[in-house]
C-alpha cells in the first residue's frame, strides 16, 4: 500500500467492531472513490452504523436532520476535516451570525444537493443563504449577503 | 504488515495531527473506516 518513496496509496480499509478486516481496497492515485461505494460496504458489513447519523458536537442540529427546512437563514454543507470549513466557522462566530451545519459525508441527501448546486463536485463549504447558493469558501461573497 | 479481510487487523498506534497517540485497538466495540490518500488539496 506504501509506494516506495513512501508515499502512500489511496486506499479504504472497514475494521469491524471486534478488530477484522471487513473491507480492503487500493482505489486508482487520481480517482476518490464516491462515499456511495462506502456506504454500501458499510450496510453490509454494519447496517446500523451506516445508517446512524449523530450531529457534530457543538453544531445546532436544527429541528430536523434534512436540509430543507426553508426557515433556516443560513445554512453550511461542510464536514468535519475540511481547513476551509473551519475557516466559516471562525467567520461566522466573528460576526456573530447564526448557521446550520450538514455534515455532507453523513447525510447522503444533503450530499446529492450539494452536487446538484456545483454541478458534480462535492464541494465543501457550500452555503445556502435564504436560497442564495454560494460555492466554497468566499468571505467576499458571505459579506456581501449577511453583512 | 498483513492485511487480509476476513483477518484480523494489525494493531498501530500513530501520531496525529494533534499530537495525540491514537492506537487500532482502543477503537474495539466500534466500526473503524481508514482511508489512505496521497497529498490532499492538490491536484493528486
Amino acid at each position: 500500500m506504501f509506494r516506495e518513496d513512501g508515499t502512500s496509496e489511496r486506499a479504504i480499509f472497514i475494521i469491524d467492531t471486534e478488530g477484522v478486516v471487513r473491507y480492503a481496497r487500493v482505489h486508482e492515485i487520481d480517482q476518490r472513490p464516491d462515499n456511495e461505494v462506502l456506504f454500501a460496504e458499510l450496510e453490509n458489513i454494519v447496517p446500523e452504523d451506516a445508517r446512524s447519523e449523530q450531529p457534530e458536537p457543538g453544531a445546532d442540529p436544527g429541528p430536523d436532520q434534512e436540509g430543507s427546512d426553508p426557515s433556516e437563514r443560513v445554512v453550511m454543507y461542510c464536514n468535519s476535516w475540511c481547513p476551509d470549513c473551519r475557516r466559516a466557522r471562525v467567520w461566522f462566530k466573528r460576526n456573530g451570525i447564526e448557521y446550520r451545519e450538514i455534515n455532507v459525508s453523513r447525510d447522503r441527501e444533503a450530499a446529492q444537493q450539494v452536487r446538484e448546486w456545483t454541478g458534480g463536485d462535492l464541494v465543501t463549504p457550500t452555503f445556502n443563504i435564504e436560497g442564495e447558493i454560494v460555492i466554497d469558501w468566499d468571505p467576499d461573497a458571505l459579506s456581501d449577503l449577511l453583512l | 504488515m498483513h492485511v487480509e479481510v476476513g483477518r484480523q487487523a494489525p494493531d498501530f498506534t500513530l501520531e496525529s495531527h494533534l499530537e495525540e497517540n491514537i492506537t487500532l485497538s482502543d477503537y474495539r466495540g466500534k466500526t473503524v473506516v481508514l482511508a489512505f490518500f496521497p497529498l490532499a488539496w492538490t491536484p493528486v
